[in-house]
């Protein structure tokens, strides 16, 4: 059982929590002692600790000075974990089985028309939202500027590589990778125009960006 | 562990997303999680080690009113708890 020790004091916010954060997911850490100057930093190590399942307790030594544990229990919690997950992974099979196939077309980096600035943020945010859905689209197809955003400078790719790793088959145009002097995408396949129509074409609903 | 940061418009997400990634931070846009009742419908979320520079940047940019929350995924879902100003 390993016990580590954490001087705060005077630290800025989320620090502490980081730090915290840190040495508890060390194996080998069992408990860790931290040394804050705020109530605030209190709570927030509070409600880390709660989230992790771990054992929390405090003592105000003085105004400024504050010692908290978090220690680890026993795997227990762990197990009741594992139950709850399998619960939620039914549910959501059922809610796949209920929902129509369906595929995407982006035409552009920018989602609506108005401001450049606002439909550029739109977009990031809308593939965002894609990769929380229960049911994942068949594949996403990108064509005119929309193949920018499967470039490795734009900063969707994150979430177009969990969409992938979900099953969504991820399409650029390659006459527009072209046009735009863009090198291979740096996620999914290049598709000619063929390809884009037989996905477009195959039966399966479309969400038109 | 994520980190999200809310805005008081729409605006200082814009701005605030362009700053960020001009100073090389790896942040990305999403929409305001329902879970979380303040701020506008735009967010910005950042990785546990990029953080701490996120707020640096914004305080010396003088971007004001944004709230910053951890976010932790348990059992498919995400749960949000507001740590700072």
């Amino acid at each position: 059982m390993k016990t580590k020790n954490l001087d705060m004091l005077g630290q800025p916010c989320p620090r502490p929590m980081i730090e915290a954060k840190k040495l508890l997911a060390e194996a080998e850490t069992r408990k860790v002692i931290v040394k804050a100057d705020n109530m605030p930093c209190v709570q927030n190590l509070e409600k880390m600790a709660k989230a992790s399942g771990f054992n929390f307790s405090f003592e105000e030594k003085s105004k400024t000075l504050f010692e908290i544990v978090i220690s680890k229990s026993g795997e227990l919690r762990m197990k009741s974990e594992d139950n709850e997950s399998l619960t939620t992974f039914s549910l959501s099979t059922l809610h796949t089985s209920l929902l129509k196939p369906y595929g995407i077309a982006i035409s552009s980096d920018k989602m609506g028309r108005g401001e450049d600035e606002l439909g550029r943020v739109l977009i990031k945010g809308f593939i965002y939202s894609l990769t929380e859905l229960e049911t994942p689209p068949k594949f996403i197809a990108f064509f005119n500027s929309g193949v920018f955003l499967t470039n490795e400078k734009s900063n969707t790719i994150d979430d177009l590589r969990k969409l992938e790793e979900k099953g969504t088959e991820i399409l650029s145009c390659g006459t527009c990778l072209n046009y735009n002097k863009l090198e291979k995408p740096s996620v999914g396949l290049v598709a000619n125009m063929f390809e884009i129509v037989e996905h477009l074409t195959s039966g399966v609903n479309i969400v038109n960006i | 562990m994520e980190f999200v940061i809310t805005f008081v418009s729409t605006n200082h997400a814009i701005k605030a997303e362009k700053l960020l990634l001009e100073n090389n931070q790896n942040v990305s846009v999403m929409p305001l999680p329902n879970q979380i009742k303040a701020g506008c419908g735009i967010a910005l979320r950042t990785k546990i080690n990029d953080i701490e520079n996120c707020r640096e940047i914004l305080k010396f940019n003088r971007i004001e009113g944004f709230e910053i929350f951890t976010r932790e995924e348990k059992s498919g879902k995400f749960f949000y708890e507001k740590v700072c100003e």
